[in-house]
């Protein structure tokens, strides 16, 4: 083959004119309203400066052929120096383009094209296009808003649009792919735990991504973490540097452990530091957190219903202020939040309960002051099966602006159907005394036991009732059983399921034959680091049938 | 007890304060392994009747399963002339909260290869004074029987029903009919025992399997029943014609059960 039929194959397999500027980069879908945001950014990747007099842009409407439309045309002035670039978009655009244009430009399948005074074209397409004027080679896929079609790197042109282009931050008047650039994963920043004591350990997570050209060595990326409070002050938590060596493109995992800082809403920053990232702005990622209790609590939980009234949370103000209801939003573990009804602050000290169905509750519980009743929408159904690791669900009270405010996980093994479940003297959950819940009103509190399991009374009747209470020295996950004399297990008389330090249950003696049985209480510390058991004599009196 | 018998049934036979080693037992129960030859406890507690004839008296305490308002105490005397026997005895069970009180009459025939027997026990409970005459509801009675063989040489066979017959207030536990096997040899015994559920439905039967090991003038046994799976480890010894038998009986829920008895055997 030719040098000159080298040359011909060549330039059939590229999508850019050769020897002039191409197009580096189009937005053509900002967040929210477009106006004065579009632009197209041309690149000058030879080293001599062009003239853009005469070249003209236009807009293509991929909804039929033949549909282009003159946006842009360049005048005597327009040129663009050697590697320099030259930006054509609206009076929005910042940095201010070279040259102001409305350009109009609409979600795929849509295209815009250069086309150049000699009549050498370059078209980008975006979208599915039924017409193969609206591309070159393969069209790339639409971009989400906020994101622009970025030629990376800046001089790719490998013969089609969706292997040159690839969606990005916008970056106007400024390099796609800067040769150096360790940039935030945004929205990846995470806390564990999500709500920390002051002074609490705690471990701070995210990722880093490389979005330059070239590898980042290990020990070249360090980061800084810091909380910025109300007051815009900044406490430094950590500095951390990252041994691992991450490629151009690739994203690396960072998790550093620190002391959570004094209790308040912060702001957590991460923020990475490469010596000459030529991109400083894509640095940082942020995270809205609390140390300590927010103002509201969870108290009581209602996750199985079973009269109709639909789920509740109560709540309590315990922030020493009264507060508006609407400035907080409810969550299970993986649902939206849910908006509360605004209405009268809630006074400080005071019970609302959070409803999925306010008119069904007050149904359900007359008694109860409607003012204190509030509406969630949507309502994030709370699950009522257990997962692997022994929760059913998390139930999350959150500010209106994303920062926690209290979470609580419950587990729904053991919980008799109905029984809505308290806040337990650990803070986690369990069955409430009163079966039918305490809605606006503070949890049943019990007197206080001599031993760890009282059963009353011990000589029954068949049909009657047995109350059975216990005291523990922690939280714990319970189970009551029977064994008659010999040992031989009768039954359960409560599942094993989770139980407040503090509890009763009640039992009817009903389907036994008279005789002498021995219930025993066994349990485990919720944290599993230690177990009770106790038995205790209970006579069914009656006569042989 | 034959003349002229050998040590190891002498051995066997020092467990002779024993009461069968059963799951089941309530108000005459201690232990040692099944068939005593002089067991005045066990005559109450099964009916099975002592092939010994001699004057016996034994007292037996225990502990169900770690209770400590669950503890029987018992004393029981048995004596015989020629084939007859009888057996007498008291036992008081837990707490006036939820015990009872037992008075125990057994009677039947035996000799060195057979034996059978009734038993009956009265049971009054603890809810009012004993000076004081007792609700209607608190007194039961329970009519029951037994019967073992010598099926062979070294191998013996009976036969227990202890509730035959109920009246009144119903008895502590619900007991069955027990099956047993026995097999003997010069310083051991093995045993197996079934016993039929009773009691709420779907109830399994318990089985019982023993080994007991004699170097006089000590005994030892272990014992493994089911339903749930459990295990016990007794030791007794006699000299001077007093006994003593002491047991733990293991439990995957419940506290252990610990039995104890101190007897007297004529001469």
């Amino acid at each position: 083959m030719s040098c000159a039929g080298l040359l011909v194959l060549v330039a059939l397999a590229t999508c850019s004119p050769p020897g002039r500027p191409i197009v580096a980069e189009v937005y053509y879908d900002a967040i929210g309203d477009d106006t004065g945001q579009e632009y197209v950014e041309l690149f000058n990747p030879t080293s001599q400066a062009r003239s853009l007099h005469g070249a003209r842009l236009e807009a293509g409407d991929g909804a039929g052929p033949g549909r282009w439309t003159l946006r842009w045309t360049g005048g005597p002035g327009d040129s663009v120096g050697a590697g320099g670039r030259f930006l054509i978009g609206g009076a929005a655009v910042t940095p201010a383009p070279d040259a102001l244009a409305t350009l109009e430009l609409q979600n795929g399948p849509d295209a815009m094209r250069l086309v150049w005074p000699d009549g050498a074209i370059e078209v980008v397409g975006w979208g599915a296009h039924a017409f193969a004027e609206y591309a070159c080679g393969a069209p790339t896929p639409d971009v989400a808003s906020g994101l622009a079609l970025a030629r990376v790197p800046d001089g790719s042109d490998r013969g089609g649009n969706d292997l040159d282009f690839r969606p990005a931050p916008p970056s106007p008047g400024r390099v796609n792919q800067p040769a150096r650039d360790a940039a935030a994963a945004r929205g990846t920043l995470d806390l564990e735990p999500a709500q920390p004591s002051p002074g609490a350990p705690c471990r701070l997570s995210g990722r880093w991504v490389n979005r330059g050209a070239t590898p980042i060595a290990a020990g070249a990326l360090a980061a800084v973490a810091e909380a910025v409070g109300a007051d815009g002050v900044a406490i430094g938590l950590a500095t951390f540097t990252l041994d691992a060596t991450v490629a151009p493109a690739e994203s690396v995992a960072f998790a550093v452990d620190l002391a959570a800082p004094p209790a308040g809403k912060w702001r957590l920053v991460a923020r990475a530091r490469l010596a000459g990232d030529e991109a400083p702005e894509n640095d940082a990622d942020t995270l809205l957190a609390r140390v300590g209790p927010g103002p509201l609590r969870i108290v009581e939980v209602q996750f199985h219903p079973a009269a109709g009234e639909g789920e509740w949370i109560e709540v309590a103000n315990r922030s020493g202020v009264r507060l508006d209801l609407d400035a907080f939003t409810l969550a299970d573990r993986n649902g939206d939040p849910g908006a509360v009804d605004g209405g009268a602050p809630l006074s400080p000290e005071s019970l609302a309960v959070l409803a999925q169905d306010p008119a069904a509750l007050l149904a359900r519980y007359p008694g109860l002051d409607p003012g204190r009743v509030r509406r969630v929408h949507p309502w994030a159904a709370l699950n009522n099966t257990d997962d692997a690791e022994g929760v059913a669900d998390i139930a999350v009270l959150a500010d209106i602006d994303g920062t926690p405010c209290d979470r609580v996980a419950y587990s729904a093994a053991g919980v008799p159907a109905g029984v809505p479940l308290e806040r337990g003297d650990d803070g986690g959950l369990v069955p409430a005394l009163d079966p039918l819940g305490t809605p606006l009103a503070p949890p049943r509190t019990l007197p206080p036991l001599a031993g760890a399991l009282e059963v009353a009374p011990r000589r029954i009747a068949a049909g009657a009732d047995v109350r059975m209470s216990w005291s523990l020295p922690w939280d714990a996950r319970l189970t009551l059983e029977l064994h008659d004399l010999a040992g031989r297990r009768v039954g359960a008389l409560r599942p094993e399921g989770p139980a407040a330090r503090r509890g009763e249950f009640a039992w009817r003696a009903a389907g036994l034959p008279p005789g002498l049985y021995l219930v025993t209480l066994r349990a485990r510390a919720a944290d599993g680091s230690a177990t009770l058991t106790r038995t205790l004599p209970v006579r069914l009196r009656g006569s042989t049938p | 007890m034959r003349r002229g018998t050998p040590p190891a049934i002498v051995a066997l036979a020092l467990t002779a304060l024993a009461a069968p080693l059963e799951a089941n037992a309530q108000d005459f129960v201690a232990p040692g392994p099944p068939l005593a030859p002089g067991s005045p406890l066990a005559a109450l507690e099964r009916g099975t009747m002592p092939a010994s004839s001699r004057f016996a008296l034994a007292s037996a305490a225990v502990r169900w399963h770690g209770v400590s308002g669950l503890d029987t105490r018992a004393i029981a005397a048995a004596a015989g002339w020629r084939s007859a026997r009888i057996a007498a005895g008291l036992s008081q069970t837990g707490d006036p909260a939820v015990g009872w009180t037992a008075a125990g009459l057994a009677a039947g025939v035996a000799h060195r290869a057979a034996g059978a027997g009734i038993r009956a026990v009265g049971r009054r409970d603890r809810t009012t004074p004993f000076t004081a005459p007792p609700a209607p509801d608190d007194l039961g009675v329970e009519i029951g029987g037994a019967a073992w063989v010598e099926a062979g040489a070294g191998l013996d066979v009976w036969c227990s029903a202890p509730q035959l017959w109920n009246a009144g207030a119903a008895p502590p536990l619900a007991r069955g009919m027990e099956l047993g096997l026995r097999a003997r040899g010069e310083a051991w015994s093995l045993w197996l025992t079934r016993e039929a559920a009773r009691g709420p439905a779907g109830r399994t039967g318990v089985h019982t399997a023993g080994l007991a090991l004699a170097l006089p003038p000590v005994t030892a046994w272990i014992a493994g029943h089911s339903s749930p799976a459990r295990g016990a480890f007794g030791l007794s010894a006699r000299a001077a014609g007093i006994a003593v038998a002491a047991e733990v009986e293991g439990h995957p829920v419940l506290g252990e059960t610990v039995r104890l008895s101190l007897g007297i055997l004529g001469q």
